[in-house]
């Protein structure tokens, strides 16, 4: 096997640090690639970038700073705490094994043995190779094995070397070489010119691993490139959408209609069937599927075809209401352990909206609307799998009112997405055939409401012969109406909702009452009497609740996003005390803004 | 066909494996007809252990070919420290595990998996040691313990009439002076005399347990060699550490 040693990309690795200039850097990168044998140049790929393998492989070369300093320990016979004391003034622990290396060395008793050899440089095969089995260690014993296979690789390098092992390990190589400049360097290395660059980045976009492509390229050619189709297991770069903040401006955008589709506060997934084989990808393309067993289990029943690749909103809901939660509950579902337990108490509702392959039929050139109705096809809806809510709308006012739904519904906003014939699925770009309507701020809400309970709706599963949220108003004294604020599920105990039936049993009526103002048809409706403690996230606009209708905006009323019950029954109150539309006006406009992500 | 061996006293075979633990977790013995050996490099490569036990050691020894076993030694020491200074223990090889038995006033059998070491060949070290040293291994482990107060390596140094150990930092300096009127050196012997820094982590390792196996240990080092820390084992064998210095570059 032919050689490349380390130190030949270290020193392309120094000249990369210094230059600011990309075409620089991307001449650089050409040499190193043309000084590569064939068989090396993945593995060269991968160091160029710190990595091993493509994140969504989940290979972690991650060790902690303070084990790697125990290495620089042993390797220099330093006290840790020099080691430390050296980290705390230069902050780079690549620095500090250069600077500590450069000076101290322990022996090894194999220098003692024998005949006293030449020092072997470092190859790239040795570095990758160690550092893969570091990154395999696992269970018992294994940070010692990681601490070793470390100290025996500083052992071997230069001071140089170190520095950048140093650097690699500890996810710190911080060169700023994109993955398209590894891609243009690619390109040119390999055909000569930047001229097929396109060709070269959209086998990039379906097959994400630069190491491969590398290796495709040096062994195939262009023609090899050619050949990269999607696979199922490999993620695809996901498309991305523009922002804009206004719909009028949104419309004219996508030729004065598009599909608007809500755009849930969750985790975009995207998820790979091969029979009863199901992967999950994040945006970014990590392997998330571990975390997501219920999901995997929703795929497993729902999509009705052998192999498919389709995306959609992993969305965490309340376990009892079904509700949608904010964006940070479905966070602690990102754990390593206790997945099972996080399943129970963050349940997550999976929201579909694109289908990208199906059955060997690659579908991403083909325009939205097919790819929503062939996803309509495979998937069989239920309670915990669903079809993104979208309509086709064509005005501006239309769009406004469809936000405003979402919002309220607990959505971040809305994608507007082109339903043009040219509306393919664009791989790994961001343009203008989806954008993303979101608001800047978002508002918070801090302080409690007292609110009426005027109707319920029935609740399902866990939930069943007991009611599932309350439909709830505030006050109006001008007109002696209780007009809706929200339908609020979430809060409730076990015991709170075995009551609640008989505690709400002797206001129970067969038809709304008739001071009720509501647009929600409820399953039950009661003669308002009974007043709760309501604390929301914020107080948002709607075309749902009547509370303050028209009066911020036109046709729309004021709601609470994320509404939960106290816990405390206002039995003191009655529901002329309850919080009135005023009050709650006044709290809309005296919401504290915070920027949104 | 099967690999047996008998030893006397459990609790020495206890001070052995311990011995080996500090240095290594793994462990890959070769038995033969001579008797059992065992050389191993810690993981960080700085320091070696030699364990050699010849057959005469051993109540009874049957070995018709060359063997090596492989076991994890915290496994193998969790049995032993089941047993007692009266007590016998009896190795057995077969059907891939080690079977243990202690033999008291019950017979105790434990059986552990053997697994696959893969263990280098290694050489002998080149060693002409220009000072060796006889000691009290208790001395000795006071000398690192003291040194430790200060530093994490410690000097040895043997000059024409006696040995010294000596470490100094920031927080301060100790020395232990080893000479033949204060008794603890039993027999000293300069060629040349040396000096060499060596880890006291590694030091106090080695001697925690091995100053169990015996009162004496044999020191030996030459300037910026290795330092060999040999202990005998009662009835013929010997556990031996060698240790790299430490040097500035």
């Amino acid at each position: 096997m032919s050689e490349l040693y380390y130190e030949e990309l270290v020193k392309i690795l120094e000249k990369i640090e210094a230059t600011s200039s990309r075409l620089e850097m991307t001449a650089l990168l050409v040499d190193l690639l043309k000084k590569t044998p064939r068989d090396l140049i993945d593995k060269v790929i991968y160091l160029i970038q710190g990595k091993l393998a493509p994140d969504w492989m989940g290979i972690e070369l991650g060790i902690a700073e303070k084990l790697a300093m125990r290495s620089i320990a042993q390797v220099s016979g330093r006290p840790i705490s020099e080691i430390e004391k050296l980290y705390k003034r230069l902050g780079d622990l690549g620095l500090v094994a250069e600077e500590i290396l450069s000076k101290y060395r322990t022996t090894s008793i194999l220098d003692f043995f024998g005949t006293p050899t030449e020092k072997e440089k470092l190859t790239i095969d040795k570095v990758y190779g160690t550092l893969m089995k570091m990154a395999k260690a696992s269970g018992p014993g294994s940070q010692d094995t990681k601490i070793s296979l470390l100290a025996s690789l500083l052992r071997e390098a230069s001071s140089k070397e170190a520095k950048y092992i140093m650097r690699t390990i500890t996810g710190k190589l911080r060169l700023g070489i994109a993955d398209m400049t590894i891609l243009d360097a690619l390109t040119i290395t390999f055909t000569g010119a930047k001229t097929y660059r396109s060709i070269v980045e959209r086998a990039y976009n379906t097959y994400p691993d630069l190491g491969y492509i590398a290796k495709l390229m040096a062994e195939e050619g262009l023609e090899g490139i050619k050949k990269v189709r999607i696979t199922i297991g490999i993620p695809i770069l996901p498309m991305l959408a523009e922002r804009l903040t206004s719909p009028t401006e949104i419309l004219e955008k996508l030729g004065g209609t598009c599909l608007a589709e809500y755009k849930y506060d969750g985790e975009r997934m995207q998820i790979h069937k091969l029979g009863d084989k199901i992967t999950i990808f994040s945006r970014r393309l990590e392997n998330i599927t571990h975390h997501y067993p219920d999901v995997i289990e929703l795929i497993r029943e729902g999509v009705k075809c052998r192999e498919a690749i389709v995306e959609g909103e992993g969305v965490a809901i309340d376990p009892i209401s079904g509700e949608m939660l904010p964006f940070q509950e479905l966070m602690h579902r990102r754990r390593k352990y206790d997945i099972e337990k996080m399943v129970e108490k963050y349940p997550v509702c999976l929201y579909l909206f694109d289908c990208l392959y199906v059955d060997g039929e690659e579908l991403i050139d083909r325009p939205l609307i097919e790819r929503r109705r062939r996803l309509e096809e495979i998937v069989e809806i239920s309670d915990r799998l669903k079809i993104a809510t979208g309509e086709i709308v064509n005005d501006a006012k239309a769009l406004e009112v469809f936000f405003e739904r979402a919002v309220s519904e607990g959505c971040e906003g809305i994608m507007c997405k082109s339903i043009k014939g040219e509306s393919i699925y664009q791989m790994g770009a961001r343009g203008w055939l989806w954008i993303k309507f979101k608001r800047d701020y978002r508002y918070e809400m801090s302080d409690t409401v007292d609110l009426v309970v005027v109707g319920a709706f029935y609740g399902t599963g866990r939930r069943a012969g007991t009611y599932g949220a309350l439909l709830v108003a505030a006050y109006d004294p001008e007109e002696d109406m209780f007009r809706t604020v929200c339908k609020v599920g979430s809060g409730f105990t076990d015991e709170d909702l075995a009551k609640l039936p008989e505690m709400l049993k002797p206001y129970e009526i067969p038809h709304k009452h008739p001071r009720v103002d509501s647009k929600m048809e409820a399953d039950v409706w009661f003669t308002p009497s009974l007043v709760i403690e309501v604390i929301g996230a914020e107080i948002t606009l709607s075309p749902l609740h009547t509370c303050a209708w028209s009066v911020i905006r036109e046709n729309a009323g004021l709601a609470i996003r994320f509404p939960r019950f106290t816990g405390r029954y206002r039995f003191d109150k009655s529901p002329e005390q309850a919080t009135t539309i005023k009050e709650i006006i006044e709290m809309y406009k005296l919401q504290k803004k915070t920027p949104t992500r | 066909m099967s690999v047996k061996f008998v030893f006397g006293d459990a609790r020495e075979w206890r001070y052995i494996v311990q011995s080996l633990a500090a240095l290594i977790d793994e462990a890959c013995f070769t038995l033969s007809e001579e008797g059992l050996s065992l050389r191993a490099l810690d993981p960080s490569r700085i320091a070696m252990v030699d364990l050699e036990l010849p057959n005469t050691v051993f109540e009874e020894f049957e070995c018709p070919e060359e063997t090596k076993i492989g076991v994890d030694v915290e496994e193998l020491n969790k049995i032993l420290r089941r047993g007692k200074a009266d007590e016998r223990v009896e190795f057995e090889v077969s059907g891939g595990r080690l079977r243990v038995r202690i033999l008291g006033k019950a017979i105790r059998s434990f059986s552990i998996p053997l697994i696959d070491v893969v263990g280098e060949e290694l050489p002998r070290l080149r060693a002409e040691f220009n000072v060796k040293a006889r000691l009290l291994s208790d001395t000795l482990k006071d000398a690192v313990k003291d040194a430790e107060m200060v530093s994490d390596s410690v000097k040895f140094e043997g000059l024409e009439d006696y040995l010294r150990l000596y470490s100094s930092s920031d927080r301060g300096e100790v020395e232990t002076i080893f000479d033949r009127d204060s008794g603890a050196l039993i027999e000293y012997d300069v060629i040349e005399p040396s000096t060499a820094t060596y880890s006291i982590s590694y030091l106090s390792d080695m001697l925690k347990k091995a100053s169990s196996l015996s009162d004496v240990a044999m020191v030996e080092f030459s300037t910026d060699r290795p330092l060999a820390l040999t202990f005998e084992i009662a009835g013929g064998g010997k556990l031996a550490y060698y240790l790299a210095p430490r040097m500035e570059v």
